[in-house]
């Protein structure tokens, strides 16, 4: 058991009840190159701010 | 008690650079559930330094493009490591079905001969600076 948070009164190693500080962003562009030599491009992005899931 | 600890840029940065050096010489693997479509591979150095702000920014070295894939609509990808270690792991999709990332057009089609990651970029914000 961990210390218990004098905050919120959860132990401090609960990690699962609220979300955790931060943030993450990932982007790219998928890059498809066709048979006739064409190349089709389609961007990819998404940003988590819950980083429990 | 306001709850302010705070994570400077140098930190965050050091953080990030961390976690992505462990991707040198791994894949991005694009998925249709757990079926491999194509393998993307990371350069021998997989990101270029992170930037000092918050969020630090890391933009992905050139990567290595895929061998003929297998057609099919992606809907997962993963980041491999080396070592075969699936380091992140995230889902992908339309906008409407609320995925972790979202792409106009997931499908790689049967004309395909080869698929490539361009402009990667991993932006992390650890927690408010100080």
């Amino acid at each position: 058991m961990g210390q218990d948070n004098e905050q919120t009164g959860r132990a401090v190693n609960d990690w699962t009840t609220e979300p955790a500080l931060g943030r993450v962003k990932v982007s790219f562009t998928l890059e498809i190159t066709h048979e006739d030599g064409s190349v089709t491009k389609h961007l990819c992005e998404g940003v988590m701010e819950n980083l429990n899931g | 008690m306001a709850k302010n600890m705070t994570v400077g840029g140098a930190a965050t940065k050091a953080a990030l650079d961390a976690m992505l050096a462990r991707l040198g010489g791994g894949v991005f693997r694009l998925r249709s559930s757990t079926t491999t479509l194509a393998n993307v591979g990371f350069n021998a150095t997989a990101f270029a330094g992170a930037t000092m702000a918050v969020p630090a920014v890391a933009t992905a070295n050139t990567m290595t493009p895929s061998g003929v894939p297998t057609a099919g609509t992606i809907d997962n990808g993963q980041w491999i490591t080396s070592t075969a270690v699936v380091d992140i792991s995230f889902n992908i999709d339309t906008s409407g079905n609320t995925p972790d990332m979202i792409v106009s057009n997931p499908v790689i089609p049967g004309t395909a001969t080869s698929v490539t990651i361009s402009g990667l970029t991993y932006s992390l914000e650890i927690g408010p600076t100080p």
